[in-house]
C-alpha cells in the first residue's frame, strides 16, 4: 500500500469518526427540544477540530515513519495518483453542489439556519467521504 | 469507477527479457511509482501516451510490441 493510499484511508476513518461522533451528538435533540434551541455549533467546531487532530495525528507520524512515502522507483506520485485524485474530487463535487442547491431552497423557504447549516455540514463532510472512498476504492482496484 | 481496460500488454514478458528487471526499476526510468507499474501490467490501469512510449522505449521496441488494443 503506497504512501498516498495510507493517507486517502486515515482522512477516511478520522472523517467517519468525527462525523458519527457530531450525528450521535446533535440527532438525539432533533423532536425532543425546538429547533431553535438545539446545541449544534459547539458540536460542530468540535468535530471539526477533532476531524483534523485526529488527522494531523496519524499523517504526521506516517509521514516520518512510512517507508513507502517515495517508493521503491523513488517517486511519490504519478498520473495515476492525479487521476484517482480528479475523480474522487469530480464525485465530491457532484454531491456538494447537489447539497449547496438544497441550502439554498431552505434559505428560499426561510427554513432555520438549523437545517441549513446541517445540510452544508453534513452534505460537505459526506460529500468529502464519499471522495475519500472512491480514492480508496479506485486504489484498492489498481485503478 | 474506473472501467476495465480492454488494452494488455507484454511488459511482464518484456521485464524478464530484460535481464529480470524489476518493476520498482522500470518505474524509476518510466518516472512513475511502482503502484502504476503494477496497475498497467495487471489491466487495471491504462497509461497515458506519454508513459505508454516511455515504457516501450525503456525497452527499445515499438509501442505495439508492448500494448495491444483488441480487434471488435
Amino acid at each position: 500500500m503506497g504512501f498516498l493510499e495510507k493517507i486517502n484511508l486515515a482522512a477516511l476513518g478520522a472523517g467517519i469518526l468525527a462525523l458519527a461522533w457530531y450525528l450521535f451528538s446533535v440527532v438525539p435533540q432533533i423532536g425532543s427540544v425546538p429547533v431553535a434551541e438545539i446545541a449544534w455549533k459547539w458540536p460542530m467546531g468540535l468535530s471539526l477540530g477533532l476531524f483534523l487532530v485526529m488527522l494531523i495525528a496519524t499523517v504526521i507520524p506516517l509521514a516520518m515513519t512510512d517507508q513507502t512515502i517515495r517508493d521503491e522507483s523513488g517517486i511519490i506520485d504519478d498520473e495515476r495518483d492525479r487521476a484517482i485524485e480528479l475523480r474522487g474530487d469530480a464525485w465530491s463535487g457532484n454531491v456538494m453542489h447537489l447539497l449547496a442547491f438544497l441550502a439554498l431552497i431552505l434559505v428560499f423557504f426561510d427554513a432555520p439556519g438549523f437545517w441549513v447549516a446541517q445540510t452544508l455540514y453534513v452534505g460537505g463532510m459526506g460529500s468529502g467521504l464519499i471522495s475519500i472512498a472512491v480514492k480508496v476504492a479506485d486504489y484498492r482496484r489498481g485503478a | 469507477m474506473a472501467k476495465p481496460t480492454p488494452i494488455t500488454n507484454e511488459i511482464r514478458t518484456l521485464r524478464f527479457h530484460a535481464g529480470e528487471m524489476t518493476q520498482a526499476e522500470l518505474a524509476r526510468q518510466v518516472g512513475v511509482t511502482r503502484q502504476t507499474i503494477i496497475a498497467i501490467e495487471q489491466g487495471k490501469y491504462s497509461p497515458s501516451l506519454e508513459v505508454a512510449f516511455r515504457i516501450a522505449r525503456v525497452f527499445k521496441v515499438g509501442l505495439d510490441a508492448v500494448f495491444q488494443y483488441p480487434a471488435e
